[in-house]
């Protein structure tokens, strides 16, 4: 059989409501125990203020599960005959405890915070402070003092009244930002690793499929039959890729373009050996009748992701040259200092204005100037029509 | 999955839920206090000390809201706190010389208790270890200056003691309950944000890794085409195969890439169509990763949060925002945002908050909304 629950155990308090009952709690526990230890009591008056402090703060517990009436009424019942148990003498605001006095008549306020949006809880809410202030502004005048006490209960009641307004609302909105926080946290991850999976896959596809088709589509333009033979065989793409740990060249079966996973994530993992020796054999690869790639200078060890991204980044520029500058000769000038490393590729060829880079030409863009970036590093094209071209490559040595 | 670091215990924001709680609380705290002054005052004749005191309370009371202002800036802070506890420091001296029989303890706990709220105030935008430090500062001097007048008596001192620190142990209580509640939610709701953002992504690409796929097929029997006569020149209708290809996985690139990771974040969250990022956006490519949190977080709060405080836009502007990165200096940037038809006191506090981590920070209002622009320190490397 379903039992019905009663007006004892449905009413759940909020956040609002279960914080005010501990500070009442909290409140009610101190000031009691000042006033305890501030006057002589008779046995039964000691005997009762401990067992009327003993429910009240039982019903303070018991209204963190739930918050009905009746366990509001007693504790509001309870602070008020604890004040007058404990501070019958104590009413007189020039009386050295007359401050735990109101306090524990002020503990009363935090009801307010376990006022709903009903007329019935606002109206008990209302006749519950007309009860505890008729009390103070009674008992004062009974005792001939000025009623301080009803003015500072007033006060605490104002307060937790706008708590109790002002409280749930501004609650939700710090959580609400608090919310918005953390989704922004979550998507700057998602979109993080989505552009890291996207560059890596544009590259990727860039520096093989890309490459090869844009020979074809060229006829094989400035290729030997043999040259292009061995580019679709694996040849000199995929063995210039393969000897500087840039990404493998396509070829027949074409395992450098159809065997790679594009959705894998990256493996930067670079061929061992020195920066200069490196980019020594891509100059050799690269070069043929009528192009001509020198090296100059030297970086010693790198980070591996570093050389990686020189490396590639440098293979990008070198073929860009041969394909675009018309120059037949381009410079690479290595350079390092101890904590920075920086390599210039130039040729003196026709040139091109970086700002009017058609917006689907990803070499420059993502296999040179992306690319640095995501190894920490940054790269710059200095280039205008007619004045040739060269690109700074930068970053971080140690 | 990669994750950036939670803690942000060392970003100083808002400590408390509600500035205007606090306020009001003051504010009904000075109000008794001034009553009580005037009573004591006028009806008893009590030197007017008392009504000095409620003065600098109430000039106190100004900074403390002032301190407590989200839109302030951060570098003016330490001097409203110091400002604060000289005024504190002075009331309570003006209402120690002013403890004779004629006063009574309510005035004297009510000052008390005032001092004890206002420091909540006046450390909303510090930290914990700043407001707990300030509170105990706050209730030695108030307890001391009340401790060393002729009426003291040590069961009164110990009650003033008690109030002056009452509110300052409550709004630590709350802080460390929040923050706790913070902790356990921010562990169980990112995952569940990513797992939901990740399914999203999936479901919205999953068409053009179709595409991509199909097209990755066609490449490699056009590879295997030509791989099996390799001749120069190769024929044109290859070749213009070849360029169609390319041309076409291009494009799918393209669509799949984003020029800047702010419009890649804000665009999974719904929010690319209320925030224009300026171009060219190359400094935004450039902003150090350290910085990128705060930056979307503060971007899309602005988006957000006036809608959720219903701070509806002025008449005849929309709520859009515009955001600009330039370089400045050697190294630096300056982050602009210009948000249409809020003023910037209608934008949520954390805010500040987030800007704060970034650099220096200036806002100001106009009739059309407001600008923020931020100096941050760093461009990468």
């Amino acid at each position: 059989m379903r039992l019905r629950q009663g007006a004892w155990s449905t009413r759940r308090p909020d956040v609002v409501s279960k914080y005010g009952t501990l500070l009442g709690l909290s409140i009610t526990t101190a000031s009691s125990l000042f006033l305890a230890a501030a006057e002589r009591l008779e046995f039964w008056e000691f005997v009762g203020a401990y067992l009327v402090l003993a429910a009240v703060l039982v019903c303070f517990a018991l209204m963190l599960r739930s918050d009905a009436w009746p366990r509001r009424l007693v504790v509001l019942l309870g602070l008020i005959l604890l004040a007058e148990l404990l501070g019958s003498e104590q009413r007189d605001e020039f009386d050295p405890v007359f401050l735990s006095y109101t306090l524990v008549l002020s503990a009363s306020s935090v009801l307010v915070l376990s006022m709903r949006n009903t007329w019935r809880s606002i109206l008990f809410t209302f006749v519950a402070f007309l009860l505890v202030l008729g009390y103070a502004v009674i008992s004062a005048s009974v005792v001939g003092v000025r009623p301080v006490s009803a003015a500072i209960l007033a006060a605490s009641w104002t307060i937790t009244l706008a708590m109790r307004l002002g409280g749930p609302r501004a609650l939700a909105l710090y959580w609400g930002d608090f919310a918005v926080r953390q989704e922004s946290v979550a998507a700057h991850v998602v979109a993080q690793n989505r552009r890291s999976a996207v560059a890596w896959k544009t590259r990727h596809l860039h520096d093989t499929a890309l490459r090869t088709l844009t020979v074809i589509g060229r006829q094989g333009a400035g290729l030997t039959s043999k040259e292009l033979r061995e580019m679709l065989d694996g040849g000199a793409s995929s063995r210039t890729a393969a000897s500087t740990g840039a990404a493998a060249g396509p070829g027949l079966p074409l395992l450098g373009w159809t065997g790679v996973d594009i959705d894998a994530p990256p493996a930067d993992a670079p061929e061992p050996g020195e920066l200069t020796v490196l980019l020594r054999r891509i100059a050799e690869n690269r070069a043929r009748d009528g192009f001509r790639v020198e090296i100059h200078g030297t970086t010693g060890p790198l980070p591996g992701p570093v050389q990686a991204a020189l490396l590639a980044a440098v293979d990008e520029c070198i073929l860009n040259a041969d394909r675009h500058a018309a120059s037949g000769h381009v410079d690479v000038l290595l350079s390092r200092t101890s904590d920075h490393v920086s390599v210039v590729v130039s040729d003196s060829g026709c040139g091109f204005d970086p700002l009017e880079l058609p917006t689907d030409r990803l070499g420059v863009k993502e296999s040179v100037l992306a690319r640095m970036r995501d190894a920490g590093g940054r790269a710059g094209v200095f280039s205008a029509p007619g004045r040739g071209t060269t690109i700074l490559l930068e970053a971080a040595a140690a | 999955m990669t994750m950036p670091a939670m803690s942000r215990s060392s970003v100083e924001g808002p400590l408390f839920v509600s500035r205007g709680i606090l306020a009001t609380a003051c504010f009904v705290l000075w109000i008794l206090d001034f009553y009580l002054a005037g009573e004591a005052v006028y009806k008893a004749g009590a030197p007017p000390w008392r009504l000095m005191a409620a003065g600098l309370d109430m000039a106190g009371l100004i900074v403390a809201v002032h301190a407590s202002g989200a839109a302030t800036p951060r570098a003016r802070l330490a001097g409203l706190r110091v400002t604060w506890l000289a005024l504190s420091i002075a009331s309570g001296s003006c209402a120690a010389l002013d403890t004779t029989q004629e006063t009574g303890l309510a005035l004297v706990g009510t000052h008390a208790l005032l001092s004890g709220v206002a420091v909540l105030l006046v450390s909303h935008l510090w930290n914990l270890r700043g407001f707990a430090a300030l509170t105990v500062a706050a209730a030695s001097v108030t307890t001391a200056l009340y401790a060393f007048t002729p009426e003291a008596d040590p069961r009164s001192t110990s009650n003033i003691l008690f109030l002056s620190l009452l509110p300052g142990v409550a709004g630590t209580v709350s802080v460390l309950l929040r923050w706790d509640a913070i902790q356990r939610k921010a562990a169980s709701g990112l995952s569940e944000r990513l797992d939901a953002l990740t399914r999203a992504l999936n479901a919205k690409t999953s068409a053009q890794e179709l595409e991509l796929t199909i097209a990755k097929s066609r490449i490699d029997e056009l590879f295997v085409k030509v791989a099996r006569a390799p001749s120069v020149p190769v024929d044109r209708a290859t070749a213009t195969e070849a360029r169609e290809l390319a041309g076409h996985v291009r494009r799918l690139l393209l669509e799949e890439w984003s020029d800047n990771w702010l419009a890649e974040a804000l665009e999974l969250e719904g929010l690319a169509g209320s925030v224009i990022i300026a171009r060219p956006t190359l400094v935004v490519e450039e902003l150090p990763e350290t910085s990128r949190p705060a930056i979307l977080a503060a971007t899309m709060l602005m988006a957000v949060g006036p809608h959720r405080r219903r701070a509806a836009p002025r008449p005849g502007t929309a709520h859009r925002i515009h955001f600009f990165a330039e370089e400045s200096g050697q190294d630096g940037a300056l982050l602009t945002w210009r948000i249409g038809g809020v003023h910037k006191n209608h934008l949520p506090p954390l805010v500040w908050t987030e800007l704060d981590s970034l650099g220096r920070v200036k806002a100001h209002n106009d009739g059309e909304g407001c600008s923020i622009v931020v100096e941050t320190a760093g461009r990468r490397p």
